[in-house]
């Protein structure tokens, strides 16, 4: 119990007394070293001598930026408005279902943005039910929807990270905008003018950080680009990297061009975290959202089942229909594999990202200085590097070290042993960490802050202490804390592709790696059991969060 | 003198939740009001259905005369002339000092907005304060932030200023300062407002009518010095300064007997016709001590059973022989212990105590 002995101390803590930077000081260095790695290996490949594919690969690079660039923006946009309209909807206004829409438009979380893409092409694919209805609409002659193109996949993207902005925008516009907008109308405005002068500048912070997240996770993807058949950066690496062991330079090098833009997103979804500090803090009294008139409160539920129903409800439904199809041929012990792969590697992984994030909450209450600040800040930058990135920095840098190793060994032992960081599952699970951190960090910081000393010196001054203390006080503080940062973290790791895709064992195929392979051969029917399975396990993670944040919601009220 | 604001039978609900009930009451011209009360005891429903952003489920809401809100028709906010203040300043954030207070003054010409925002700004006591068209909300202290806000809420001159909790996010020196020197400004500009708090010395500080509301409903509504000196139920008469409430026997046609003494009655008892027993109430300053002998097991005698220094005076509990406790107010200076027994007595030239009905 580390952590026990580590709030032990905690509560022993006194102000201004200085002590030798201890355990939890190094562990945050490493962390952020272990962040810092992969950026440093992208700037050394960018500046190391051009390997020797560089000369195929160099007249794409333009195209490629282009593509990306011209992806994000389409993404950003079509995520903004759906994000934005939605929140706006459901933050401000009653309508039919509201408290429903409230919720279940974040359900498109649970469905990976490459589940999403591939179905959604699958629909509208000549034996899809999406065909059918596009030829009634368009008369028989009409050929197939032009779906897989760069608008399909812009929409697709769209309906797959809207959620981010929408649960930010939705935050900002109930304790911030409600109220700003009130007195904007006291002081003689008119509503949509209080909207558009007040309400929405006042909420553009959240609205932009919620943006930037949708970059990030645009410029990251791999598996929806590849199944629409769209080139970016992020594919090139990944088609570098599957070509050949001695393209590794030459992904290393890609990787390097695909984190200066990742690195600017990153930066300025910090720029609007700081924006959203200087906002005052929400007001006592959450704005009532405002009554709609019957048929615009139907119009509005209509729109928001809309998008519910293409981004989850329908795409769903499809997939069970055709896991039903195949049930009998691909339901089998390989699945069963995938499954097992998918669950040890997600669990293992959240279990040392609370373990991490807790190590740090600690150490961010224990050495209050502005260097450990700083430090605990900077390890959670991990979540802006895209997963492609990761993957090349940790693996060259893995392989690096195991050169080394193997030198060592060979030159004390003449033993030639099989690389040990980087062969297994070793770097990955580092990989997981450093790319999710910031995800189980919020639930487990935030608990760890409700434990503030003067809570142990009162039970201590009850007559409490040691295991007891630990049993009656700790555990049951943090328990709710650390399970929603374990679940957060493990939904993420379920539909997580790129990182697994790029730095999976041999024969260590898991759920999406499996959707991702099928689906790209264009066998959507055979993707869709894998994808269910997967659906199913983040839906499971997704409800159980919910439910507990529920009952700690209904115990505090 | 023309009514300004009159609110007449108006009830608020939340759904199944009914806020206000049948809530009748004027505001004049010119005038400072204010609802006082306790948390969740609608006032600010109140000011939310006078500002239009709740509409009235019962009665009807008139400014100046004319109908603004009613069961069937309800004027939006914009176009009621009514400026709010909030305790969280509310303050838009993005954009700078300057705009915050000319925010108001969109319709007016732009010489004529700057004209009035710098005369707002000097009114609020703002004259000293430079980059106006540079510095951002979060730039200012609490005070400066809680003066902008004034100065933007009385810029356009509305017709009615609503101050919802203005003062209960400041420190406590500026919550002494503050309630007065609003006071000033708003009495200098003309602004009739309407005050809810929780706070008494704010309602006594502020406001030239006083309206005590509990669970939804207005208890009573008048000055200062008839909330306190003329409550007229128990819960005003509890929820307003320091005081005892004592059952006492009516003598018919005389006043009424006390364990303290007898209270004569102005008009010689008449109205206690038909009620043997009332309840009255004893505000501190009523209350007399004097140095006695004996024990306080006799008529008139009490223990002291605390002392709590207030600055120039002292706050006593004393228990009657009874063993109901009163309050007294002396000199901080005066010789009572924690223990000792005194002689009370009902101050002669104080007989302003309360009957209640009921």
């Amino acid at each position: 119990m580390a952590a026990s002995g580590g709030l032990a101390r905690l509560s022993a803590w006194r102000p201004g007394a200085w002590r030798f930077p201890g355990l939890f000081f190094w562990a945050a260095v490493w962390l952020c070293l272990l962040v810092l790695l992969p950026v440093l290996q992208g700037f050394s490949a960018l500046a190391s001598p051009l390997p020797e594919q560089w000369a195929q690969v160099r007249p794409l690079l333009p195209g490629l930026f282009f593509n990306s660039f011209g992806l994000v923006a389409g993404v950003v946009l079509g995520s903004g408005l759906l994000g934005t309209g939605l929140a706006w909807l459901v933050g401000l206004f009653d309508f039919p279902g509201r408290r429903f829409f409230n919720w279940a438009l974040l359900l498109p979380l649970a469905m990976p943005a490459y589940v999403l893409g591939f179905t959604l092409i699958g629909l509208f694919d000549v034996d899809g039910p999406g065909y059918a209805a596009w030829l009634a609409l368009q008369g028989e002659s009409a050929g197939p929807p032009p779906f897989r193109s760069i608008g399909g996949l812009i929409l697709s993207l769209s309906l797959s990270f809207y959620p981010y902005v929408y649960v930010s925008a939705r935050y900002a516009f109930q304790t911030r905008s409600g109220g700003a907008m009130e007195i904007a109308r006291s002081l003689g405005m008119g509503g949509a003018g209080a909207f558009f002068r007040v309400g929405l500048p006042v909420a553009l912070p959240w609205i932009g950080a919620g943006l930037a997240l949708a970059a990030m996770e645009t410029l990251a993807d791999v598996g929806t680009v590849t199944v629409f058949r769209y080139e970016t950066l992020a594919t090139a690496i990944y088609q570098a990297w599957a070509a050949s062991s001695a393209s590794l330079a030459t992904a290393a090098r890609l990787a390097g061009f695909l984190l200066l833009p990742a690195l600017v997103v990153l930066v300025l979804e910090q720029w609007f975290r700081h924006r959203q500090g200087r906002r005052a803090p929400p007001g006592p009294r959450l704005a009532k959202p405002a009554g709609l008139s019957e048929p615009l409160g139907w119009c509005a539920a209509v729109g928001a089942a809309l998008v519910l129903g293409s981004a989850f409800v329908i795409p769903a439904w499809q997939l069970l229909i055709w896991s039903a199809e195949v049930a009998v041929d691909e339901l089998d012990w390989r699945l069963a594999g995938y499954a097992w792969h998918t669950l040890l590697v997600a669990c293992f992984g959240a279990v040392l990202v609370v373990a991490t994030a807790s190590t740090l909450s600690l150490a961010k209450c224990r050495h209050k200085g502005a260097v450990l600040g700083f430090l605990t800040q900077f390890a959670r930058l991990g979540h802006g590097l895209p997963g492609a990135v990761l993957a090349v920095g940790l693996a060259v840098s893995a392989a690096a070290l195991d050169d080394r190793l193997a030198a060592f060994s060979q030159s004390q032992f003449h033993v030639d042993p099989s690389p040990i960081v980087g062969g297994g599952l070793c770097a990955l699970l580092l990989a997981y960490v450093v790319r999710f951190l910031a995800t189980g960090f919020g639930p487990a910081d935030h608990a760890f802050r409700r434990f503030t000393p003067s809570l142990a010196e009162s039970a201590r001054s009850l007559g409490v202490h040691g295991f007891a203390l630990w049993q009656e006080l700790h555990f049951p503080l943090l328990r709710g804390g650390l399970l929603s940062a374990f679940l957060l973290a493990f939904i993420e790791m379920v539909k997580e592709l790129p990182i697994i895709l790029l730095m999976r064992p041999e024969g260590w195929d898991t759920l999406a790696v499996r959707v991702f392979a099928t689906a790209r051969a264009g066998e959507w029917h055979r993707a869709a059991l894998p994808a269910l399975v997967l659906v199913l396990l983040v839906l499971a993670g997704l409800l159980i969060h919910i439910f507990l944040g529920r009952r700690a919601e209904n115990r505090h009220a | 003198m023309r009514e300004r604001l009159e609110v007449g039978r108006a009830s608020v609900a939340y759904g199944t939740e009914i806020a206000v009930r049948d809530v009748s009451f004027k505001l004049a011209a010119g005038h400072i009001g204010c609802l006082l009360g306790p948390e969740g005891s609608g006032k600010t429903s109140l000011l939310r259905a006078i500002a239009g952003f709740e509409p009235v489920v019962q009665g009807a809401i008139h400014i100046d005369g004319a109908r603004v809100c009613s069961v069937k028709s309800k004027l939006p906010p914009e176009l009621r002339g009514v400026g709010m203040m909030f305790r969280d300043c509310a303050l838009f954030p993005h954009l700078t000092v300057g705009q915050n207070v000319g925010f108001g003054l969109h319709k007016l010409s732009r010489e004529e907005a700057i004209k009035r925002m710098i005369e707002s700004m000097h009114r609020v006591g703002l004259r000293d304060l430079r980059d106006l068209d540079r510095r951002y909300p979060h730039e200012l202290s609490g005070e400066q932030r809680q003066r902008v806000a004034l100065a933007r809420a009385i810029a356009p001159k509305p017709r009615l200023l609503l101050l919802d909790d203005p003062f209960s996010g400041q420190e406590r020196d500026l919550r002494e300062r503050l309630p007065l020197e609003v006071r000033d400004i708003l009495k200098q500009a003309e602004i009739t407002a309407l005050l809810a708090t929780c706070d008494e010395r704010e309602a006594f500080a502020m406001a030239d009518e006083i309206g005590v509301l509990s669970a939804g409903r207005l208890q009573q509504w008048g000055d200062a010095e008839a909330i306190y000196h003329r409550p007229v139920n128990r819960f005003v008469a509890n929820y307003i300064g320091q005081g005892a409430i004592l059952t006492v026997k009516a003598a018919p046609g005389l006043g009424i007997m006390t364990e303290i003494g007898f209270l004569p009655l102005p008009d010689g008892g008449a109205s206690l016709q038909g009620r043997p027993y009332l309840e009255i109430l004893l505000r501190p300053g009523q209350v007399a001590m004097h140095p006695a002998g004996g024990s306080n097991a006799e008529l008139g005698n009490a223990e002291v059973t605390a002392k709590t220094y207030r600055g120039v005076e002292a706050l006593y509990t004393l228990r009657l022989s009874s063993g109901t406790e009163i309050f007294a107010v002396a000199p901080a200076d005066n010789p009572y212990r924690v223990g000792e027994v005194v002689h009370v007595k009902l101050k002669p030239h104080h007989p302003a105590i309360l009957y209640m009905a009921e």
